[in-house]
């Protein structure tokens, strides 16, 4: 059964919604758990899950996979996430990560000082260009499949992307080679 | 040089996750039984009801606090502490490059001495919590011992916030006093508390801090002391952009220059006659310039060297088209003593808006023991 006729179905039996739940919570959690971390990543993964059940009616059938529409929500989700909580910027790095030992032995203020132009540097972003480059880098979507989440047209992703890269190298050009 | 995807080290921000970890396991089982709650008893989906969640200030916020960083990393501003003015930035480097030749360094240790470095970063966050509005300066700070056979120690932690005036602190203590792992989130990696030894090796200074990244501990140990070959040594590590225009392609490795001079004079195992190469390597740099006399947050005096960059993708896009950025990098230092006191990076928009400014003190002593501080 596709995504698209789980939902269809679960408009006359609600909980055939749950195989869209199974198939893609992983993948959604795992997104949001990497921008804003575990905890959040909870509260925000079942709001967008509540948000595509409300919604579900609405689903374009003619997309079999409804994980880009799923993501296109968590970004809607992310954005009023962000401005409830006056938060301009991204996530610092998940608190699931482990201690770096290594990070320990060599220069954890320069990773620190890392971190703090990296978020510069994409705090600077146009929150349009971030949201595409974060699904497509972070969330692995095609073009295509960015251009469904975000209800945008294909050749507006690759623009967004275009210039949030090269903004990026403008800002962060002074990445060292590792040796 | 080197040509490198931007967007790879961006995705450093938001790390790699378990997959189907306890926390994933957990998570989905919970919000599996609100769905459920939400689906089968009640077919009209009403929002989740979110916990609460801490809040932290953006880049609104880190562009807000510019000024304020300012200040705390140059407090005394033109208050006359340095006496006449220096006549250029490459003539004060070149003075502290003569110092810091004569300066404590780790060859000219003797038995049972250690080189201290300390380090604290500083980066201004605007916080809101609990109706209250304020800013703190999440400071990091590291601090190295180490002797010339290689032992030593090195330990990490995350102190208490700073605040640049009296009215954020009031704001944070009403706030009932957050504390930085609060307010920073979760910057676990960064924030963890270390305390690590070692005995000598000599293959391997501890705590073999090499200044960031990509220079082994032998890299370092082998830096040429002529200031030439030492620049051709260090550019050769620098990255960079083909797509930039030959002009901002040599300012922004300028900037870049000055960044790993600063980095290395922080806290790497250097030979003093190093250090001083360093500082003549920077004097050498066209557009570095006098920024101000100054002293830094523990009260010394010092002068601010300065160079700034504007990087443009393409220059012959109209000014609302361009794709920039422009970036300032300074060192304070001492002439006197030929100490590094401190670095400040400020990233800008071309338009001058600032989109983050951090920067950090520094302080080293020679002391007898892994425990003491000076």
């Amino acid at each position: 059964m596709t995504d698209a006729e789980a939902i269809a179905r679960s408009l006359r039996q609600p909980a055939a919604f749950e195989h869209v739940f199974e198939r893609h919570f992983a993948a959604l959690f795992r997104y949001l758990r990497r921008r804003v971390g575990p905890q959040a990543a909870e509260d925000l993964v079942a709001e967008t899950f509540a948000r595509a059940f409300a919604g579900r009616d609405g689903y374009d059938h003619a997309w079999p996979d409804a994980r880009p529409w799923l993501l296109g929500i968590a970004t809607n989700v992310l954005r009023r996430h962000w401005h409830d909580s006056e938060r301009a910027g991204i996530a610092a790095p998940s608190s699931g990560s482990a201690p770096d030992e290594s990070a320990a032995s060599d220069g954890r203020l320069d990773a620190a000082a890392a971190l703090t132009e990296r978020a510069a540097a994409l705090r600077s972003l146009p929150a349009e260009q971030r949201e595409v480059l974060l699904l497509v880098a972070v969330a692995e979507l095609t073009y295509e499949e960015t251009a469904q989440a975000l209800g945008i047209a294909v050749g507006t992703v690759r623009s967004r992307l275009s210039r949030a890269r090269a903004q990026l190298t403008v800002t962060v050009p002074l990445e060292e080679p590792t040796p | 040089m080197t040509d490198r995807d931007p967007s790879l080290s961006i995705m450093s921000l938001l790390p790699e996750v378990p997959q189907d970890d306890a926390i994933e396991r957990a998570a989905r089982e919970r919000v599996r039984a609100r769905l459920r709650e939400h689906v089968v008893p009640a077919p009209t989906p009403r929002r989740f009801t979110r916990r609460p969640r801490m809040v932290l200030g953006g880049a609104a916020g880190a562009a807000g606090a510019a000024a304020v960083v300012a200040l705390a990393l140059t407090s005394g501003l033109n208050d006359g502490h340095v006496a006449p003015a220096p006549s250029s930035a490459a003539t004060v480097l070149r003075q502290t490059a003569a110092a810091a030749e004569r300066a404590p360094a780790i060859d000219g240790l003797g038995s049972g001495q250690y080189l201290y470095a300390k380090r604290t970063m500083f980066e201004p966050r605007t916080i809101h919590r609990r109706g209250e509005t304020f800013t703190a300066y999440i400071r990091y700070v590291e601090e190295d011992w180490t002797a010339r056979d290689g032992s030593g120690r090195n330990r990490s932690s995350a102190t208490t916030p700073a605040f640049p005036t009296a009215g954020d602190r009031a704001a944070w203590e009403r706030a009932g006093r957050p504390s930085t792992r609060t307010m920073v989130g979760n910057y676990v990696p960064i924030m963890a508390s270390t305390d690590h030894r070692a005995a000598a090796n000599a293959r391997r200074a501890f705590p073999a801090r090499t200044g960031g990244s990509g220079l082994s501990y032998h890299q370092v140990r082998t830096l040429p002391t002529a200031p030439r070959a030492l620049e051709r040594r260090l550019r050769s590590r620098l990255s960079s952009v083909r797509a930039f225009t030959p002009q901002t392609r040599a300012g922004v490795a300028r900037v870049q220059l000055l960044q790993r001079i600063g980095s290395l004079l922080s806290g790497a195992p250097l030979r003093a006659t190093q250090r001083a190469a360093l500082l003549r390597v920077a004097a050498a740099q066209p557009g570095v310039r006098l920024s101000h006399a100054m002293t830094d947050r523990l009260g010394r005096a010092g002068t601010a060297v300065r160079l700034d960059a504007l990087a443009i993708l393409d220059p012959s896009r109209p000014p609302h088209k361009r794709i920039a950025s422009r970036r300032s990098m300074t060192l304070i230092v001492d002439p006197t003593s030929g100490a590094l006191l401190g670095t400040r990076v400020v990233l800008a928009a071309e338009s001058g808006k600032v989109t983050g400014d951090y920067g950090a003190v520094y302080h080293s002593a020679v002391v007898g023991s892994t425990t003491q501080r000076r």
